[in-house]
């Protein structure tokens, strides 16, 4: 592919960069993402990755805008209320950059589609909001063996890595099962403060582009290394980042030598007490 | 609540301890709640039960407070076998309602310190906090961005040892850390700044550990007031740099192209013979400094002196930034200097301003911070001081860029505070060198300071703990000086004597006997000549000399190469390394060079000799006055089977060699050595050229030998013999393809020539011609790590096979005038992503920022900027070989 006349000023400010380059500019234009959760972290995430130009963007989400979605999903707004959230995020998508093609996915990510959405993506992001939904992004992004990004935020925290199934410890390697019910509160029973799930979001955007760029191990000549064998914990009541190492555990029961997890299934836990009862 | 900081505590400490079983006495300045100041006093009362202070020294602490711009806050004695509560004693002698009175009780297992307000007889406890890092005359408070630095050298080195981290990468990390790889694999060197050249005793103690545990016992005391551990194992360094954080001390800027250390004259606020106390200052501007990103990533390294004794203003003129200590209607204030440094091209600061406001030398340095990172050359880091700038500018350029700055930077900072500083009402101290050499009266009553010179500035482990032990014994003040020394002042007269045989093996009252010296080629890849062996030697020299001749000598500084971390530039008389090939040998030679204090230009080379014959030249050298004709004596060299010897350094039995020496950051030395045999080539082909038959085939063949020979120092061979000079030119630059492969059939002439069965070389004159011009063209482009800048002529022929197809050029064009920035690098960088590695693009672009920027961008981005120039018709051009 050539770069247009208006792409070459469009993404300038990338191919500046040593590390992008109209090389890597052109490979993030080929690149296919997939976002699964239109929500305070898929927002954010969103707007960058079709701002950077990645060609197809798909995002999962069953979830219609809703007012206080409005005070942390930067992708939608007043008007959009009421709407489906992918409808929201596509229009945003296309009046940001019309290089992009989105192809949205309004239903849950579950255990029966989770392969099929899965697809031919070159990358998978996790914006979710619920332990079930993570177990399973990971199992699934491990068995399809499709990188991905890591990401949760509460209150005033947030956490974020990046796998890369087969060469880096994935998410069960880290926590091996969900929290029972109830003892992990989720954003809607705890609150966020909103600015935090754009740290987050951006962070997972960055990762991203740089797995789209090729900095996939250490040894690239650009020093770019992902946030892979270790978790970032970030506070921002403190602000302070700190990184937690590890290691691919060889008992992982799903990335291990001998998992134990080998199909898919969807896992047992409310995601959220307060709006069942609401 | 009232605050103490730790050392301040532990001072009183020790002086209770020391003076047990007598009570001890002294007064604490401050401000508000603040205490920052102790002054030890004599209890004139020598009682175990109770204390009065003597009179002009309670007079002489207020004045020195109010100097300093604290006010005496409390006043402290101790009770070495009762409790930390006043006595009835005490009581009845409490006068003053707002005085602080400190108790220091040594009868329990453990000093405890209180303090008390006392009104009508009546004692009140006060909260006492014990701060660690607070503000502290004469030290700094580390910034937060600083502290956090160092929390990340962790991390750094531990994806550096799981080699996550590639070497030439943690380089670049490292050294603006203050950590210099040794020459030895391995081995890592900490270079810890002390500002002004201030340490504690708990400071030195802990550098002592630290080079005990982790670094074989090693320090090193700097010529910048730096003291260096040695011998780090890398798993180490965090621990170490941990262990420096938390006694208030770092690395960061210690190497590396950094704001180094703010360095002031030792004695600072400790000698009646300054201007004024310029501490503050130094402490002030470092600070201010410290703290900024953009401080440690400039063109080069970035050097400030202040100075306030006029035994110090040598160094106000090599000081990127140097300030001199001035009086101006009673006000204090500094002359400014800039742009001066030592190295190969050693230059001498311009004055910037005769007079300014002392508060107002915080706005230069960052004034001239700012124009050093915006104007220096970062693509040639050997002109790439701030001397180059102001060489490249002139004089009258460079002082008005200087003004701009500092009117952009007054524009930023608004206020900047006078500090108060302690101030000399005449300058009248003396010098009590009649007493004793190197002891100097002190500040106040009875005080002195002594100088000690550690043998080339090296020091054990153990004999820094004996160092922090007088400090603390004797409550002195330790300031590291800028000639790999330091000094103990605040000393009282009666200790004078046991100081120094406690720390006799330092204390050097012969200046000429401690010579200064570099680390020399023994352990400096750049260096020549092995000038620690030479200092050894002129000691041994000196020390045998008479007395009065002892005396006349000054102090003598030597660096190995003509780098001049052996401060030669200003030595009253200094040596620098240097080789000269004598009857096709190479003889280790000093240059010599005098420098006048009070001339306006650094140390002239007034001539050289041999590395041996420096003993019997200083032997012989009655005044510097007639230094040249001394000299003239020694310029006839013996042959090498006269005297061996001559052709070996100091300290060596194999002949002196330049072999495996690199460039590393400068490698004039070996340069030199190249330089000689290039210009050895050209003349003999000069000669050919001038000459015919015989006579021009010798000269042709000497013409081949040297050209041939010039370059494999770099490869690591240094011979003579003309077989092997053949060989390894073939392996080292035929082969590879660095020269035109003819020469490799030229060879066997050379050898018949040589054996006398080919009478005439003239038929290869063109080639020979052609030979040197190229390895003048290799040499030019060696870069600071020894690699050509240039593509082998093999690797060229290639890519142009390897191209048939395409046109014979690999020069690609595109036209970029008419673009601004920065679309036009964005363009350019584009088309250059089209064409094969190797491959050149020139680019066209208008004057001014296009072709500024362009082939910056380029550079940074690690291609290769082979031109600049005009290209006639169509503006500016800039040629760029794709590298990556």
């Amino acid at each position: 592919m050539e770069l247009t006349q208006e792409q070459i000023v469009r993404y300038s400010r990338h191919i500046m960069l040593k590390e992008v380059g109209g090389e890597g500019q052109k490979k993030i234009l080929q690149s296919k993402v997939l976002i699964i959760g239109a929500g305070g972290l898929g927002a954010p995430v969103a707007l960058y990755l079709a701002a950077a130009g990645v060609g197809t963007l798909g995002i999962v989400d069953a979830d219609v805008v809703d007012l206080t979605n409005l005070q942390r999903q930067v992708i939608h707004a007043t008007p959009d209320v009421g709407k489906p959230k992918v409808q929201s995020a596509q229009e945003t998508i296309n009046q940001i950059n019309p290089d992009v093609k989105v192809i949205t996915y309004q239903t849950l990510f579950k255990a029966e589609n989770a392969l099929a959405i899965l697809g031919d993506y070159d990358f998978v992001v996790d914006g979710t909001d619920n332990f079930p939904a993570k177990f399973l992004i990971n199992d699934a992004c491990v068995m399809a063996n499709k990188p991905f990004s890591h990401g949760g935020i509460l209150r005033f925290d947030g956490q974020t890595m990046t796998v890369l199934p087969g060469k880096s410890a994935c998410y069960r390697c880290v926590f091996n099962e969900m929290p029972p019910a109830g003892v992990v509160p989720t954003c809607s029973q705890a609150g966020v403060l909103g600015a935090v799930a754009g740290i987050l979001g951006t962070i997972q955007a960055a990762e991203t582009l740089k797995y789209i760029l090729g900095y996939d191990d250490a040894g690239n000549r650009h020093a770019c290394s992902l946030l892979t064998d270790r978790l970032l914990i970030m506070n921002a009541k403190s602000m302070q980042f700190r990184e937690v190492r590890f290691k691919k555990n060889p008992d992982c029961p799903v990335c291990g030598a001998h998992p134990s997890i080998n199909r898919l299934a969807d896992y047992e836990q409310k995601a959220c007490e307060l709006k069942r009862e609401a | 609540m009232i605050r103490i900081p730790h050392t301040i505590v532990n001072s009183i400490i020790h002086t209770a301890r020391r003076g047990a079983p007598l009570e001890t006495c002294g007064l604490l300045g401050g401000q508000g709640e603040v205490i920052s100041f102790f002054y030890e006093l004599t209890n004139a009362d020598a009682s175990a039960e109770h204390f009065t202070l003597i009179p002009e020294e309670h007079l002489f602490a207020i004045k020195d407070a109010r100097r300093r711009g604290l006010n005496i806050l409390g006043v402290v004695h101790s009770h070495p076998a009762s409790p930390a509560r006043p006595s009835e004693e005490d009581l009845k002698l409490a006068n003053d309602p707002n005085m602080l009175y400190f108790i220091l009780s040594l009868a329990g297992p453990e000093p405890v310190l209180k303090v008390f307000q006392i009104r009508q007889h009546i004692p009140r406890e006060v909260p006492l906090e014990i701060a660690i890092g607070t503000r502290e005359y004469g030290r700094l408070v580390l910034p937060d961005s600083v502290v956090q630095d160092i929390q990340g050298v962790r991390h750094q080195v531990e994806s550096f040892v799981r080699k996550e981290t590639d070497a030439v990468r943690f380089r670049a990390y490292r050294v603006p850390m203050g950590l210099y790889e040794q020459r030895q694999d391995g081995a890592y060197m900490a270079r810890t700044r002390l500002p002004g050249g201030v340490a504690d005793a708990h400071q030195l103690e802990t550098l002592a550990d630290l080079a005990e545990r982790f670094g074989q016992g090693v320090l090193h005391f700097t010529t910048r007031q730096d003291i260096q551990l040695h011998n780090l194992a890398i798993e180490n360094v965090p621990t170490v740099l941990e262990t420096l954080l938390g006694a208030g001390l770092v690395c960061r800027g210690g190497g590396g192209n950094t704001v180094r250390n703010i360095t002031g004259s030792p004695l600072a606020g400790l000698s009646p013979t300054e201007t004024f106390d310029i501490l503050p200052y130094v402490v002030q501007i470092s600070e201010h400094l410290l703290p900024h990103a953009g401080s440690y990533n400039l063109p080069r390294k970035y050097k400030i002196a202040l100075v306030s004794e006029i035994h110090d203003e040598r160094l106000l003129r090599v000081a990127d930034l140097g300030l001199r200590a001035r009086l101006k209607d009673g006000q204090p204030g500094f002359e400014v200097w800039a742009g001066g440094g030592m190295g190969t091209h050693s230059l001498p600061s311009v004055q910037i301003a005769e007079f300014i406001p002392a508060q107002e030398a915080v706005l230069y340095a960052e004034a001239i911070k700012r124009l050093f990172d915006q104007y220096g050359d970062r693509t040639n880091k050997h002109r790439a001081r701030l001397r180059f700038v102001v060489q490249r500018l002139g004089e009258s350029a460079f002082k008005e860029l200087v003004q701009q700055f500092l009117a952009q930077v007054r524009q930023e900072i608004k206020t900047v505070p006078p500090l108060r500083v302690r101030q000399y009402a005449a300058v009248g101290g003396k010098v009590l060198s009649e007493l004793l050499p190197d002891v100097v009266e002190g500040v106040g009553p009875g005080r002195y300071a002594i100088r000690f010179r550690p043998w080339l500035g090296d020091v054990t482990s153990a004999e820094l703990r004996t160092i922090a032990q007088a400090v603390k014994r004797y409550a002195l003040e330790f300031r590291a000086d800028c000639g790999q020394g330091f000094y103990l002042a605040q000393v009282k007269g009666e200790d004078v004597a046991a100081i120094l045989e406690t720390l006799k093996a330092f204390y050097q009252p012969v200046p000429a006997a401690a010579p200064l010296a570099c680390t020399g080629a023994a352990t400096c890849r750049l260096g020549m000549c092995l000038s620690r062996g030479l200092a050894q030697a002129i000691r041994e020299t000196v020390l045998a000399l008479p007395e009065d001749r002892q005396k006349s000598l000054p102090r003598i500084r030597i660096s190995g190469c003509p780098n001049s971390c052996g401060q030669h530039p200003v030595a009253e008389l200094g040596f620098y390394g240097a080789a000269k090939r004598v009857g096709g040998r190479l003889m280790p030679f000093y240059n010599v060079v005098v420098f006048r204090p009070e001339g306006k230009t650094l140390g002239q080379k007034v001539g050289d000799l041999p590395a041996k014959a420096v003993p019997a030249f200083i032997q012989q050298l009655e005044s510097l006055d007639t230094i040249a004709e001394t000299l003239a004596a020694f310029q006839t060299y013996p042959s090498y089977e006269e005297a061996p010897d001559y052709y070996r350094d100091w300290g060596q039995t194999v002949d002196f060699s330049l072999a495996g020496r690199g460039p590393g950051e400068c490698g004039a030395g070996v340069l030199d050595v190249i330089e000689l045999d290039l210009k050895t080539a050209e003349n003999e082909l000069r000669q050919a050229e001038n000459s015919q038959g015989a006579v021009s085939s010798a000269a042709l063949y000497q013409a081949a030998v040297a050209a041939m020979r010039s370059l494999l120092i770099i490869r690591g061979v240094e011979t003579q013999k003309p077989r092997e000079i053949f060989s390894a030119f073939q392996q080292h630059f035929i082969l590879p393809g660095w020269v035109d492969p003819a020469v490799e059939k030229f060879i066997p002439a050379l050898l018949d020539f040589r054996l006398g069965d080919l009478a005439d070389l003239q038929a290869w004159g063109p080639l020979v011609r052609s030979l040197a011009a190229r390895i003048r063209e290799l040499y030019a482009s060696l870069d600071g790590n020894l690699n050509f800048r240039i593509t082998p002529l093999a690797i060229a022929e290639k890519a142009a096979d390897a191209l048939a197809a395409e046109p014979a050029s690999d020069l690609h064009q595109v036209d970029l005038r008419g673009t601004p920035c920065p679309m036009n690098f964005v363009l350019a960088k584009l088309e250059i992503e089209k064409i094969p590695v190797g491959h050149r693009l020139e680019v066209y672009l208008d004057e001014g920022d296009p072709i500024k920027n362009v082939p910056a961008s380029f550079q940074d981005q690690g291609q290769n900027v082979e031109k600049i120039g005009d290209a006639p018709g169509k503006g500016k051009s800039v040629i760029i070989r794709r590298t990556v």
